[in-house]
This record gives C-alpha cells, sequence and structure tokens, in this order.
C-alpha cells in the first residue's frame, strides 16, 4: 500500500517566524502515525496543513497522487476526516444529530436503514450510543471528545463508499477522556489504521504514544527532530531534552515495551522493580495475605466492553 | 441496558423526532393557509366567508359560480395582493433571519447585521426628503422610494462585505463590526434628512421606517416572488451547509462545506430578500428573530427542517399582524412594525426567560 500523504519540505510561515519548518511526512496506508512534542511546537499547524485547512507557505503535499491544493474540498472530505483539538457547536444539537453532520455533508444518503446503520455502529464505537439522544451542551467534556470521535468515523464511513485512500487526523484526541475511554480510543484507531486507513494522531502522553504507534514523530519548535521506531526513538534520548525534564526509560515485560517516568515523579515514589518477572501478564498478580482481595484482574488489554462491538463490519 | 436495547432506544428517539417534525410540518401549513383566507375574509367591506370562497374559486377557473363584481375586485386586487405580499414579506425576513444566524454561529444575529436595513433606510430617507427637491419631474414618487431603498440595501451589504473579506475570505467577526459602524453612519445621516424634513416628509419617514403593507399590489407581489425560486432550490444545500456551520468554519471545510461560497451565497440571498421586502413593506423587525427561534423550540436546530419551517412561521406571523394592524384601529391603520415589536418582543422575553430557568 502507497503512501495517502506525501509532503515535503512544509514551510508554514506567519510574520517572520516559522511555525512549521522543513517538515517532511508521509503517512503510509494503514500504519499508526503518533506526533508529540511540546506545546506550541507546530503539531497540530502541522495536522491543518496535512489536512489541507492552511496553505503551506512554501513545500508541496501529495494526497492519494494528486495535489493536496488542487483536489475539490467534496472530494477531500470522502479522502481524511479531522478531530480538532477544539470544537465550539454554536446550536443545540443532539448528540445524533452531531453525528449524522458527518454523513449529510458528503451528500451521502442519510435517510433509511443504511445510514441509521451507520450512524449507531459509530456511536457505539466511541462508546456514547446511551447518551444518542441528549442535548450535546449537557455532555461532559470527554462524552463531547467521544461525540466528535464518533462524527470522524461517520464521515469516514461514508467516505469509503467512493474512496478507497483514506486518513483520519487526530488532533489530542484523549485529551479530556478517561482512562478506559482512552485505551478505547486508541484500539479503535489501530483498528482503523488496520483495515488500510492513514491515522495520524497527536498526543500529549508518551507512553500512551509509544504503546500504540507504528511510528513515532517528536516535533519542536517547527521541526520534526525525530521520527520512526517508537521505541528506538525513545532511547535515542532526544525526548527529554525537548521536553526539558529528566526522563526514566524503564521497560515492562514481556518484550520489554518501554515506558517513560519523569525523573521527579521516580525520585519521589519508592521505585521497585516489577516483581516478580511474570511471565504472563494475562495472570492475575499473587495477591497478599490480608492485603483487599479482588480488586480489579490487571489486564494486558481492555475487558470487553458490552456495548462496543470491536469489528469494523460496517465498512462495506 | 443491553446494547441492543439501547439501540432500539435510540432509533425510537430519532423516528419520533421525525414524526414530530412532520406533524409541526402539517400544522404550520394548516395555520398558514386558514390565516391566509381569514386574511382575505376581514376587511372593510363585508363580505361572507362562502361569498370570499366563490369568487376564489372562479378565479381559479371553476365555472358556474356567481360573484358581484365589484366584491370580487375587492378580494382579487386588493385584499389578495395584500396577504399574499405579507407572507412572502413574512417568509423572506424569517428565512433571511435563521441564515444569518446559521452563518454567524449566533442565535441572535437578525437579516439588519449586513447593513441592509441601515442602507435601505438611508436611501428611503433620501427618496422622501430629497426626492420631491432634486427631481421632481423624474420620481413619480412612487417608483423612487422601493428602487431606492433596494439599491441602498445592496450598496450598504456590499460595502460590508468588500470591508470583511480579505484574500479572498470573509471574517465574520469583521462583518459584525462593519455592520454595525455602516449602521452608525447610515443612521446619523437619516437622522440628519429626518432634522432638514418637513411634517409630512417627517411622517412619511416614520411610518415607511415601521413598515406597512399599505400600497400593496400585484406588481409589488410579483417583484419579491422570483427570490423564492433561488432560496427554495438552495434550501437543502445551504440547511446541510449551515448545519455543518453550526461546529465551526475548520469543522465544515473538513466536512466538506466550500465555506467562502455558502457565505457569499447566503449573504447574496439574504441581501436580495431584505432589500425587496424593505422596498415593499418598509422596515419590519423582530420577525427574522422570533420566527427561527420558535421553530428551534419546536424541531431543533436543524437547518434542513428550520429554513422552510421558519418560512412558512415567518409569513403566518406577519399576514396575522397585518391583520391585527389594519382591523385594531380601523378605519385607521397601525403601522406593521409596531404589531410585530410589541407582540414579538414580549414573546421574546418569554422565550429568554423560559430558557434560562432550563424549562424549554
Ligand atoms: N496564526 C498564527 N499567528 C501567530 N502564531 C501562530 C499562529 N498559528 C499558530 N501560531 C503559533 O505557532 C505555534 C504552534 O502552534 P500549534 O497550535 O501548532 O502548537 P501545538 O504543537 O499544537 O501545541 P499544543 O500542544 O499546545 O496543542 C504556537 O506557538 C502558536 O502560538
Ligand atoms: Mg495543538
Amino acid at each position: 500500500m502507497g503512501a495517502f500523504i506525501e509532503a515535503r519540505a512544509l514551510y508554514y510561515t506567519v510574520g517572520h517566524q516559522n511555525i512549521v519548518e522543513n517538515a517532511t511526512i508521509s503517512l503510509p496506508a494503514g500504519r499508526l502515525i503518533i506526533v508529540v512534542g511540546p506545546n506550541g511546537a507546530g503539531k497540530s499547524t502541522l495536522l491543518r496543513l496535512l489536512s489541507g485547512e492552511l496553505r503551506p507557505t512554501s513545500g508541496s503535499i501529495v494526497c492519494a497522487g494528486e495535489k493536496l491544493q488542487g483536489t475539490p474540498t467534496w472530494r477531500l472530505a470522502r479522502r481524511r476526516a479531522v478531530m480538532a483539538q477544539a470544537t465550539q457547536l454554536a446550536f443545540p444539537f443532539t448528540v445524533n444529530e452531531v453525528v449524522r453532520i458527518g454523513l449529510e455533508t458528503l451528500g451521502a444518503n442519510t435517510r433509511g436503514s443504511e445510514a441509521d446503520a451507520i450512524v449507531a455502529q459509530c456511536l457505539r464505537r466511541a462508546d456514547i450510543l446511551q447518551l444518542a439522544c441528549r442535548k450535546y451542551h449537557t455532555l461532559s467534556g470527554g462524552e463531547q471528545q467521544r461525540t466528535h470521535f464518533a462524527r470522524v468515523l461517520c464521515q469516514l464511513a461514508a467516505g469509503r463508499r467512493s474512496e478507497s485512500a483514506q486518513a483520519l487526523y487526530l488532533d489530542e484526541p484523549v485529551a479530556s477522556l478517561d482512562l478506559r475511554h482512552q485505551l478505547m480510543l486508541l484500539d479503535a484507531a489501530r483498528e482503523i489504521a488496520k483495515s488500510g486507513i492513514a491515522v495520524m494522531a497527536i498526543l500529549h502522553d508518551l507512553n500512551l504514544a509509544v504503546a500504540y504507534a507504528d511510528e513515532l514523530v517528536v516535533m519542536h519548535a517547527g521541526r520534526i527532530v525525530a521520527s520512526g521506531n517508537p521505541a528506538d526513538v525513545l532511547a535515542g534520548g532526544i525526548v527529554a531534552d525537548v521536553f526539558g525534564v529528566d526522563l526514566r526509560l524503564c521497560a515492562t515485560p514481556p518484550g520489554n515495551t518501554p515506558f517513560v517516568l519523569p525523573h521527579g515523579h521516580a525520585r519521589r515514589v519508592a521505585w521497585r522493580l516489577p516483581t516478580p518477572p511474570v511471565e504472563n501478564r494475562f495472570q492475575p498478580l499473587p495477591i497478599q495475605e490480608g492485603a483487599t482481595t479482588q480488586r480489579s484482574e490487571p489486564r494486558a488489554t481492555l475487558p470487553g466492553i458490552e456495548n462496543t462491538s470491536m469489528s469494523f463490519s460496517f465498512w462495506p | 441496558m443491553s446494547g441492543a436495547a439501547i439501540e432500539a432506544d435510540v432509533l425510537q428517539h430519532v423516528s419520533g423526532m421525525r414524526r414530530r417534525a412532520f406533524l409541526i410540518i402539517l400544522l404550520l401549513a394548516l395555520l398558514s393557509i386558514l390565516l391566509f383566507f381569514i386574511a382575505i375574509v376581514i376587511g372593510a367591506v363585508p363580505i361572507a366567508p362562502a361569498r370570499v370562497l366563490a369568487i376564489l374559486l372562479k378565479a381559479s377557473g371553476f365555472q358556474g359560480v356567481e360573484s358581484r363584481a365589484s366584491d370580487a375586485n375587492v378580494i382579487l386586487n386588493i385584499r389578495l395582493p395584500r396577504v399574499a405580499l405579507g407572507f412572502e414579506v413574512g417568509a423572506a425576513l424569517a428565512v433571511s433571519g435563521a441564515l444569518m444566524q446559521g452563518l454567524f454561529r449566533n442565535p441572535l444575529a437578525d437579516p439588519g447585521l449586513i447593513g441592509v436595513s441601515s442602507g435601505a433606510g438611508l436611501a428611503a430617507a433620501a427618496a422622501i426628503v430629497l426626492g420631491g427637491k432634486l427631481a421632481p419631474n423624474v420620481a413619480s414618487g412612487f417608483a423612487l422610494l422601493p428602487v431606492g431603498a433596494f439599491l441602498g440595501g445592496l450598496i450598504a451589504t456590499l460595502l460590508i462585505y468588500a470591508i470583511s473579506t480579505r484574500d479572498g475570505r470573509t471574517s465574520m467577526a469583521t462583518m459584525l463590526l462593519a455592520g454595525v459602524g455602516v449602521g452608525a453612519f447610515c443612521g446619523a445621516l437619516t437622522g440628519l434628512l429626518a432634522y432638514w424634513s418637513n411634517d409630512q416628509q417627517l411622517r412619511d419617514l416614520t411610518f415607511w421606517s415601521l413598515g406597512s403593507l399599505n400600497g400593496a399590489n400585484w406588481s409589488k407581489t410579483m417583484m419579491i416572488a422570483p427570490i423564492v425560486l433561488p432560496l427554495a432550490v438552495l434550501t437543502s444545500f445551504l440547511g446541510r451547509s449551515l448545519n455543518a456551520l453550526a461546529l465551526g468554519e475548520a469543522e465544515a471545510y473538513h466536512l466538506g462545506v466550500r465555506v467562502q461560497l455558502v457565505k457569499s451565497l447566503t449573504i447574496g440571498l439574504v441581501a436580495l430578500a431584505v432589500g425587496l421586502s424593505v422596498a415593499s413593506a418598509g422596515v419590519i423587525s423582530f420577525i427574522g428573530i422570533v420566527a427561527p427561534h420558535a421553530i428551534r423550540l419546536l424541531v431543533g436546530p436543524d437547518n434542513r427542517l428550520l429554513l422552510p419551517l421558519a418560512a412558512l412561521l415567518g409569513g403566518a406571523l406577519l399576514i396575522g399582524a397585518d391583520l391585527l394592524a389594519r382591523t385594531l384601529v380601523a378605519p385607521a391603520e397601525l403601522p406593521l412594525g409596531v404589531i410585530t415589536s410589541a407582540i414579538g418582543a414580549p414573546f421574546f422575553l418569554w422565550l429568554l426567560l423560559t430558557r434560562s430557568r432550563g424549562l424549554l
């Protein structure tokens, strides 16, 4: 599978300041690319350049074999969906209506059971189905974010009828989600990538980024300063420099999945190695006598969410 | 609750909402037709409803129905064009209000924001006060006022549009401010003209600026009709686009909306619709805010429903208001704007009160 986006030597300049500087990046189909970097590094700006919302000052972007700038808006909308960092809704739509907006602007058939099925599937994937009849304004921040995730899923599903090459852009999609829904959303993002869609996500949680990314991109002051295999990027030590903090690099068995701890935190918390080195992390850890029993079973992945179907069967 | 049960619940809710919307469309259509008929029946010359019906039937080509010629004249050439004009103006104002609110993403936006009314007001004042002096021969008095008002409104809107458009992009925030600026300037000049005017001119000016359907005739009714066509054809396109715009301009772009096209189209349509209504009936306030707002409370903010329903309600409201305006103090006539504001404003305040208490 080829690359959905090939961007070369992108510059975005406001006044005399380069907000994005000499960025070269490609989003291959079927891969999840995660971008990290400090506030103001230019991550959102890069995403908006790649989505076509902003025009680069210089540089070229090729999207699915065509020049991005020449692609008509309606076709672009079928090829890629964007979940922005913040979205404000002007009128009191219900959750269901907001998600449907993802269908109707594409000119897709919005009535009938097929459309209903797509909407319901997307609502379920974002675990927001139970709130579908509520007014969007009455939702909590995380619930609103899940609503927008459902909306972009809907847009992708509708676009998939006519376009084979697609991309999904997520700008800090888990910023206000609880732990379970962070994993749920990123699991969904992985699955979407696996179905042949190029996915680009901006995250601030390094450990999540490393755990989920096929490729990790680090940005700093408008430049892409590192990119590649997440474990390698993390081991390279550049992340600590970029964020200006001391990081302790650790690893969890099995497979020594790397993770980082901010050093200050590590110093304050009594540190011990994960004991004992368990062969199979699906096994519950031995519970000490007298300790609170039957808390939660440590698991590697999400316990099955009852109303979340894990298959993307609606992709035609 | 299990997933399937929740999904069934949601589907039921959605189909319930659709049924409700359908019911409200039906009710509003019935209300409009009823008001239309009542407004034709009631008037200075008493004509029985059955006879009115007979006249209408005969006029629409049914043979064998008898009616008196003078009655037919009153109905067909005085009342019918007036009521039809009222419906058109009300619908145009209400749809324009709904379009502006969607475009500015603000439920309080009003067609006046883009300067049509203030520009038209200035031009009308100029026509009334200066028209007689500068061009006594050209001014047949009848044509100068509406044509001037229409052009004035259009010019003001074009000015505001030009000020707020840079590099092919219109900034709605700038447009709002430019509208305020142009409005203040036009208001000042209108005030100056009022200061220069004599008593009769001042009276004309006041009456015009409060709106009236007095002097409606078929040519005015036909003048405003062509704007209905593009509005009707574009309703579903504009409805979809404005729904996406509720999420913001960037999101709308991501969803495939050609934002600048929608902006230009909407502003152009509103300028034409409001310009034509102002030219034929003067400045009528509040329909543009009250009608869309009431529809939003009834069926929700979906613009694909909102635009046609607001048109129906706006038309019905204006017919009702005109009925009151010409019957309350008969044989004299109240200015239309007085009725729409006197009823619209308390209704509006009531909406605000109930909404802030969370009742709606
Ligand atoms: N139109 C603009 N004019 C001036 N500065 C801008 C403009 N747009 C972005 N910037 C600046 O460019 C920098 C990058 O912004 P961007 O939104 O891309 O950051 P980010 O990496 O997404 O940060 P965050 O993690 O906070 O979301 C910021 O310092 C911002 O202030
Ligand atoms: Mg950002």
